[in-house]
């Protein structure tokens, strides 16, 4: 059966000459869950962005769904993006829009009718324990509730995979719990999840698979 | 194209003030354009007026009859260069002369049969006629009815010497203040969007196409441009209007209207003005977006 999706030989090497990541190959079946770990500055963010097509490699080529992504053109990119939801780690929200409108964003781009964007974003605000908190702009929330807008935006049209770069980092135990009950549950519906945190404890006792990256080398390919 | 509309309505709510502020700027730095512009204009226009009145002085014999005066008239009127040939008769001439002296007793005794007619040689454009001037009038001599051919050439250079000044002055002073106006255009129009650039991005990221990004922000730019030019255009006019009666009187010659753009000009400052500011928008724009 054909990957969903496949790293090879991936390096990425930043002016002067920063080795970031360095000949990383691995592969992701459909409705996994993969943790990457590590330490920081060992890749794990960057490992994201190449996957999410926000940079690329310096060499080597990731396949998603069976095609390289080097051949996605400028304007096949959006499209790409809308298969992948990615909750970044600084969030990357609108500060002066509500949570409604940033969540709902996903959706507005896509032309998605008014009504249904208005079903799908209560019910996902309510199921993040988001309630009443609508029409609030985002500068006024916690870092926890803008941990979960992101994530809402995030998966909010249905994405085939989900990256998120420590999704927990600004999170309480219970809301980190929460938070991983719903990733655990998107899983459950078939999302594809590629989680990257330093927290062990996110991923001890979950039976899944963990990779885990040091200086840009995969220690367990 | 609904869609489109109403995503511009909220892009310009969301940064009214900014576009408010680039619109009015760009407004000023299209007048600053668009009045120095006209002054250069209206130069070049006044002294192709003031070279038309300079004409070509041909005196007759004092005997000429009608018909040899009428024949020599046919012939100059057949130059491509010459635009009017105008008969003055003696009698005119001394009336003319009466005029212009105050002292009459100058003139006394003076009869008009011992005047020259005269033909006033007016050119279509007097400033390429100037050079050909020597050769015209050396052949007009030649005519057995012709007295003397007189003609303003000192003045008439100074003229083409004054225009020509005007003109690679105006055009490269217009040129200067062209370029500063797209500079200015092109970089209110790239900071508007600089203090979005954060937005511009995310959006990318979110998986926004091109089109949906830009799409507002150019239609925005290109309203920002005609409601631009528009208030240009009035201020412009506003100041043409206050400038004409400043200066009525103050040039001998001068009628005391000024030229005013036509409407191919003006259309033409208009498109140009709308295509600048989108394509100003379309390049600061792409800056931001992550594909």
């Amino acid at each position: 059966m054909e990957d969903f999706l496949r790293l090879e030989r991936v390096s990425k090497v930043y002016e002067p000459n920063i080795k970031a990541l360095d000949e990383i190959t691995f592969s992701v079946a459909k409705g996994e869950f993969v943790f990457i770990t590590g330490p920081s500055g060992s890749g794990k963010s960057t490992l994201l962005n190449l996957i999410f097509r926000a940079e690329k490699p310096t060499s080597g080529e990731i396949y998603f769904e069976g095609r390289p992504l080097s051949s996605f053109s400028r304007k096949e990119i959006p499209y790409l993006r809308r298969k992948i939801g990615f909750v970044f780690q600084d969030f990357k929200l609108l500060e002066n829009r509500s949570v409604f409108e940033n969540i709902a964003l996903s959706l507005e781009i896509q032309g998605v009718p008014e009504g249904e964007i208005r079903h799908r974003v209560l019910r996902l605000i309510k199921r993040l324990g988001l309630s009443g908190k609508e029409a609030q702009p985002v500068r006024q929330l916690s870092g926890g509730e803008k941990q979960r807008v992101a994530l809402a935006r995030a998966v909010i049209n249905r994405p085939r995979l989900l990256l998120a770069d420590e999704p927990t980092g600004n999170l309480d135990a219970r809301r980190t719990e929460e938070v991983m009950e719903i990733f655990e549950d998107l899983n459950a519906e078939g999302t594809t999840i590629i989680l990257a945190t330093h927290d062990e404890a996110l991923f001890v006792d979950r039976h899944r698979r963990v990779l885990v990256l040091d200086e840009g080398r995969l220690l367990n390919p | 194209m609904k869609k489109l509309l109403s995503r511009t309505i909220k892009e310009f709510r969301a940064a009214a003030f900014a576009y408010l502020a680039s619109t009015l700027v760009i407004a000023l730095g299209l007048t600053v354009f668009s009045f120095f512009g006209l002054i250069y204009f209206n130069l070049v226009h006044f002294t192709e007026e003031v070279a038309k009145e300079l004409v070509l002085n041909v005196y007759l014999k004092p005997e000429t009859n009608f018909t040899a005066a009428q024949n020599l008239i046919f012939q100059l009127e057949k130059n491509p260069l010459v635009a009017k040939v105008s008969f003055v008769p003696p009698e005119k001439v001394l009336e003319d002369l009466k005029q212009l002296f105050e002292e009459k007793e100058l003139l006394s005794g003076v009869e008009a049969k011992f005047l020259p007619p005269v033909l006033l040689v007016s050119f279509k454009d007097p400033f390429e006629a100037a050079g050909k001037l020597k050769a015209l009038s050396a052949e007009i001599a030649q005519n057995p009815v012709v007295l003397k051919v007189q003609f303003a050439k000192s003045w008439l250079m100074r003229l083409a010497n004054i225009k020509r000044f005007l003109e690679i002055f105006s055009l490269s002073g217009l040129l200067l203040v062209g370029l500063a106006t797209c500079f200015v255009i092109g970089l209110v129009v790239s900071f508007s969007l600089a203090q979005r650039e954060r937005e511009l991005e995310i959006l990318s990221l979110v998986g926004a196409t091109p089109g949906f990004i830009q799409g507002p922000v150019i239609l925005i730019a290109a309203i920002e441009g005609l409601l631009a030019s528009a208030f240009a255009t009035g201020l412009v006019y506003t100041l043409k209007i206050y400038l004409e009666d400043a200066i009525k009187g103050f040039f001998p010659g001068f009628s005391g209207k000024l030229l005013f753009w036509n409407e191919i000009h003006l259309t033409i400052i208009t498109i140009g003005v709308i295509a600048l500011c989108m394509a100003g928008s379309y390049w600061a724009s792409r800056r931001y977006l992550r594909y």
